[in-house]
């Protein structure tokens, strides 16, 4: 295809709202227009119910009017509840803080000093909130400030309203110190819960922002060089599988390690982990499409790239070294030592290493999780049908440094020694044994699972008798260990 | 750096402060006041001037400085976030948003995402503190891109002299639907305890009952045509030897992975290739548009983060596809460069180049490809102001080289940049290393450099080799007169030049320094060289100097000079006839005293025979300038 040939074609691109302005991000919209107005109104039935009577049609009209905006704003903001916390310091909804103008700041003091008579720091309001639940909350308002009073921390709950006293982390000492393999456990468990949450919102109207799942890639990209290892091992524990955000964040697992191991400088890596994650997010919008019928290089697929890049600008950020990674998307589905034809590059250019290290670090997890009408494969099998098309499909380089990365028994797989014993592999055999001694791969470093939690190195001379016989499958592992055997 | 939790000060030890330890603290506060008050204001100069003006680089600087002042004492200092206050490590407040000037308290979006504490050490820059200050700019000027924050832009400057602290969220309060409704920290914690404690949690089987089935479903055709051809059947050509090739380690693939990723087609060029192709497949259309923006979006950004060399990749490509805008009212290149070509972005980008060592080759080639006469303007600018420190001088001449041409050559002449002493001070030793044959600015720089009142520059002049020097008018009116140049070095230069390709006037010039007793500020050594010269190049230089050894009486200091040098010269190049003038001048009584005795001192060391064939002094020799066989300098 040439690309004098293009011009007249791409209706679709043509229809495709590219980098249309949004509406902003979407927890920016939260805190700077949803807070401040939420607090407003909230003042405003204050200021109401202190002037007329709690039946007066003023009150009932500010009470009403409250909850039709709060039920458009969650519906708008794809939230069920929004949750308006008062600090010493701070006013938060749904833990961000509400960044107020200088003088709406001043105004809101009149909540704070409410919910302090009323010892409470919380207000939770949630979909369906009728205006009568108004009503009991003015209620709790007007008995703070006169002289009945109101049970210290008591305050009130409705079907769809909750005042009460929350515990706000607003304090370094919050933070404690704890555990190193804990912390990276949190690490990954966070990253999965934040990629979830963020692959969750993406399903919805608004752009969200990924920021909270930068934050993880960046602390993970920090500790990787030490800790690598054992983010393979957690990854192969399993704790979730078969999940779009899981197939992200693991990707984004092995995807960092190679950059790692290849010697990316660590801001390269985060990259690399931000694009794992994201490289599929405009496949979640339900308006985004891929024509059948297409094959690798023809109109079709640069189209469809064309329209993946155009889909992804928009949701994503214009960032400059955020956009970068939409280069995988205009390069998607193409082998790695295939020349993509000049109407994609006026060079001919095979696929950039980023795009082929996404495309391996993808595809062993998929093949690992499984995906609707492939069974998922024990590692091993999937690293042999990866080797069986190196060179051909995969970057051969990329795919040695690959696989002797994760090794033929990964990290954190259960496997079942010739002595019968289960055992999790703790360490893949190290650079040195692996040198001209193809015999050792299957010989990792394994932790028993037999109640001893014995370390044995297979490669080690005394334990030549025995070897790994298979890996075992999850539901056949006896006693799934703990991540901290990892260690 | 990220911080780990601080150690937070007892409140009793706090309670029991001594006199001295008051002091400290009452000195601390004052001093980080001022400080913050310094940051504050370092915000409207990031605003006013762009990334890399010397001025944002000074006041930095400053910042930096005092903050040293400070970490001399204390090697480090913990400032905690308030929404509308900042604290020491002992809570005392230090600035709040009253004492800012500002109307936004700069320290509250900060802490909105997060930030509570930042903590300073010994050894903070001042590009340290710039970069600290950019991000919390962007942060209050909401620039921030979708991925970021200010915790995620901290993270990106990897400092070494300031550590933040910072929260993931003040309250998780978000529920995470795929974990079955639960909220984002009751769903991590699932996961924590169940890879922690797979046996004695339940936490396993809630994940189990969560998550049962795979829903992998956001793959694109290709990966999951690939997926299942891969997954179907036996491996039909996969062998061991596969597998021991595979694993067969080689160190090198590392490092050569790595040059792929950082040379060649680099991603921003492909990015923007992708870009081009959306404004190629719909020039008029919004996307074709939004493309064409975010191209000059990308390229400024990347100039903001320095990274010259991809900004200037890009604008070449673009440069070379003008093809694709020609026929759009799309131009990003256009519009990449408008913003550049400003004094005060030009003024950065030099700034840069005198301070980035490893970048100064890029810039130089980012600034010569934009608009000539602007970055020429500029580059007279800078090299004219003498307040201007240059620590990359030659990368600032190479520029004004560079973009010099026949259309803009009168302007490096101006007067207003001639007239400036340092000016031709700091180009001169930076041209030569160029091809100023070619360079449509040498003559006119030359013509300028020669009536210098630095003779360095007037000797750079010279020593350039420049088709001007040839030519016999711009010889006699710029070379000749540097022949009685108040330096030795000049004048000697000046006569090799005119030696070199204008004998006439060459032989003019000596005779006229020789005639007229020029001799003020030259040595004997010069005088003696200028009359071997002259003997070298005109038949009847020896008739001269002949005369010149003749002075008697109470001439004056300047004849006395020139005839000892004559006597030292004539003798040297055996000059019989000479020889006898100086010989009978010695025993002349009215040849002043202290010259009779040099004249007498020459003689003692000539060869006697030499001197016995010496004619009467009277006698003229027969033929003028004739010297014995063997005789020469």
């Amino acid at each position: 295809m040439s690309q004098d040939t293009l011009g007249a074609k791409s209706t679709t691109i043509q229809n495709t709202r590219f980098l249309k302005e949004s509406a902003g991000r979407a927890d920016d919209v939260l805190t700077r227009k949803v807070g401040p107005k939420l607090c407003g109104h909230l003042i405003k039935l204050i200021k109401v119910s202190s002037m007329f009577s709690l039946d007066h049609q003023q009150t009932s009209s500010a009470a009403l009017e409250f909850t039709e905006w709060l039920d458009e704003q969650l519906k708008e903001q794809n939230e069920e509840q929004f949750c308006l916390q008062i600090s010493e310091n701070s006013f938060l909804i749904n833990g961000q803080l509400i960044k107020f103008d200088e003088r709406a700041y001043e105004r809101a003091n009149v909540l704070r000093r409410q919910f302090g008579k009323l010892a409470v720091n919380q207000l939770t309001l949630m979909r369906g909130l009728a205006a009568g639940e108004i009503r009991s909350l003015i209620e709790s308002f007007q008995r703070a400030g006169g002289d009945q009073g109101v049970p210290e921390g008591e305050g009130i709950r409705q079907p769809h309203l909750e005042l009460t006293q929350a515990k706000v982390q607003e304090s370094i000492n919050a933070v404690a110190r704890i555990d190193e393999r804990r912390q990276l456990v949190e690490m990954y468990a966070g990253l999965l819960v934040k990629v979830s949450t963020y692959f969750q919102q993406l399903t919805g109207t608004s752009v969200p922002s990924a920021r909270f799942v930068k934050r993880f890639v960046q602390r993970i990209a920090e500790v990787l060089p030490r800790h690598g290892n054992f983010f393979v091992g957690l990854v192969n524990l399993q704790l979730v599988a078969g999940k779009n955000f899981v197939h992200a964040a693991n990707t984004s697992i092995y995807a960092m390690l190679l950059a790692n191991e290849i010697g990316l400088m660590r801001s390269d890596i985060v990259r690399v982990g931000m694009t794992a994650i994201t490289q599929d997010i405009h496949r979640l919008r339900t308006e985004f499409t891929e024509p059948e019928g297409m094959t690798v290089g023809d109109t079709q697929h640069f189209e469809s790239n064309l329209e993946a890049v155009i889909t992804l600008s928009e949701l994503g950020s214009s960032d400059v070294l955020s956009a970068l990674r939409l280069v995988t998307a205009y390069e998607r589905g193409f082998p790695y030592n295939r020349t993509l034809p000049t109407v994609w590059y006026r060079d001919e250019l095979k696929p950039h290493l980023l795009s082929r290290l996404i495309e391996l670090a993808r595809h062993y997890d998929v093949l690992t999780q499984g995906i609707d009408g492939v069974k998922a494969m024990s590692p091993d099998m999937a690293l042999e049908r990866l080797l069986s098309q190196i060179g051909s499909h995969y970057d051969a380089d990329l795919t040695r440094v690959f696989v002797n990365l994760i090794g033929l028994f990964p990290v954190g797989v259960t496997v079942q020694l010739s002595s019968g014993e289960q055992a999790l592999v703790i360490r893949t055999p190290s650079a040195d044994s692996r040198k001209m001694m193809v015999a050792n791969l299957n010989r990792p470093v394994v932790r028993l699972l037999d109640g001893s939690a014995r370390i044995i190195d297979l490669s080690a001379p005394e334990h030549r008798g025995l070897r790994v016989a298979r890996i075992v499958d999850k539901a056949q592992i006896q006693e799934t260990p703990s991540a901290f055997f990892l260690f | 750096m990220v911080g780990s939790v601080p150690q937070v000060k007892d409140p009793q030890a706090l309670a029991d402060q001594t006199p001295d330890e008051l002091k400290r603290q009452k000195r601390l506060v004052s001093e980080l006041a001022g400080i913050f008050n310094m940051l504050d204001r370092s915000i409207t100069m990031l605003r006013v001037y762009p990334v890399g003006h010397p001025l944002v680089d000074t006041f930095c600087d400053q910042i930096a400085e005092r903050m040293q002042t400070v970490l001399v004492t204390e090697e480090e200092f913990h400032v905690t976030l308030r929404a509308n206050e900042l604290l020491t490590d002992w809570g005392q407040s230090f600035f709040t948003q009253e004492s800012s000037e500002r109307e936004q308290f700069l320290w509250y979006m900060p802490f909105s995402d997060g930030v509570y504490g930042l903590c300073f050490h010994e050894g903070v820059s001042g590009d340290e503190i710039q970069s600290l200050m950019r991000v919390i700019d962007r942060v209050n000027q909401e620039t921030v891109g979708l991925d970021d924050d200010t915790v995620t832009l901290l993270w990106d400057q990897d400092f070494d002299h300031i550590t933040y602290y910072a929260l993931d969220g003040f309250v998780d309060s978000v529920i995470a639907r795929e974990f079955g409704g639960l909220s984002e920290p009751a769903a991590r914690d699932v996961l924590i305890e169940a890879a922690i404690e797979p046996k004695n949690s339940k936490d396993r089987e809630t994940l189990r009952s969560i998550f049962n089935t795979n829903a992998i479903d956001n793959l694109d055709t290709f990966t999951v045509l690939h997926i299942k051809s891969q997954a179907g059947g036996e491996l039909q050509n996969f062998r061991k030897s596969d597998l021991a090739y595979a694993f067969k380690y080689e160190p090198s693939l590392g490092p050569k992975l790595y040059k792929q990723w950082s040379s060649g087609n680099d991603l921003e060029h492909r990015f923007i290739e992708a870009l081009i192709s959306i404004i190629r497949a719909n020039p008029e259309s919004e996307s074709g548009r939004r493309a064409g923006n975010l191209i000059v979006e990308i390229t400024l950004q990347l100039l903001d983060i320095e990274s010259y060399g991809e900004a200037l990749a890009i604008m070449e490509m673009l440069r070379d596809r003008r093809d694709v805008f020609e026929q759009t009212t799309v131009d990003p290149l256009k519009e990449i460069i408008a913003p550049l070509i400003e004094p005060l972005r030009l003024d950065a980008l030099f700034n840069r180049m005198q301070k980035l060592h490893d970048q100064r080759e890029k810039l130089a080639s980012l600034l010569c490809f934009l608009e000539k006469d602007p970055v020429q303007k500029h580059a007279l600018v800078i090299l004219c102001d003498p307040k201007r420190e240059l620590a990359a001088l030659a990368a600032v001449v190479d520029v004004l080289y560079r973009v010099t041409e026949v259309e803009n050559a009168n302007q490096i002449t101006a007067a207003r940049y001639i007239e400036q002493p340092i000016y031709l001070k700091r180009i001169m030793p930076n041209l030569s290393e160029h091809d100023l044959i070619n360079w449509p600015g040498t003559s006119a720089m030359l013509k300028a450099a020669v009536a210098h009142e630095s003779y360095e520059v007037r000797l750079q002049a010279l020593n350039v080799k420049h088709p001007l020097w040839q030519d016999e008018r711009a010889a006699e009116s710029y070379v000749a007169p540097l022949c009685s140049d108040d330096y030795e070095d000049v004048r000697r230069r000046a006569l090799q030049v005119l030696g070199k390709s204008h004998a006439k006037l060459f032989r003019e010039v000596i005779a006229r320094v020789l005639k007229k007793g020029d001799v003020k500020g030259r040595t004997s050594g010069e005088l003696r060289f200028l009359m071997r010269t002259y003997i070298q190049h005109e038949a009847t230089a020896l008739v001269l100097l002949r005369e010149l050894v003749k002075p008697r009486g109470w001439f004056s200091a300047t004849k006395a000079e020139l005839a000892r040098a004559a006597a030292v010269v004539v003798i040297g190049v055996k000059d019989l006839e000479g020889i006898a003038l100086v010989k009978k001048r010695s025993e002349s009584f009215l040849t002043r005293a202290s010259l009779r005795e040099e004249y007498k001192g020459l003689l003692r060391h000539i060869d006697p025979k030499l001197l016995g064939a010496a004619p009467a002094a009277d006698k003229p020799a027969d033929k003028p300038g004739e010297q014995p066989p063997g005789g020469s300098q």
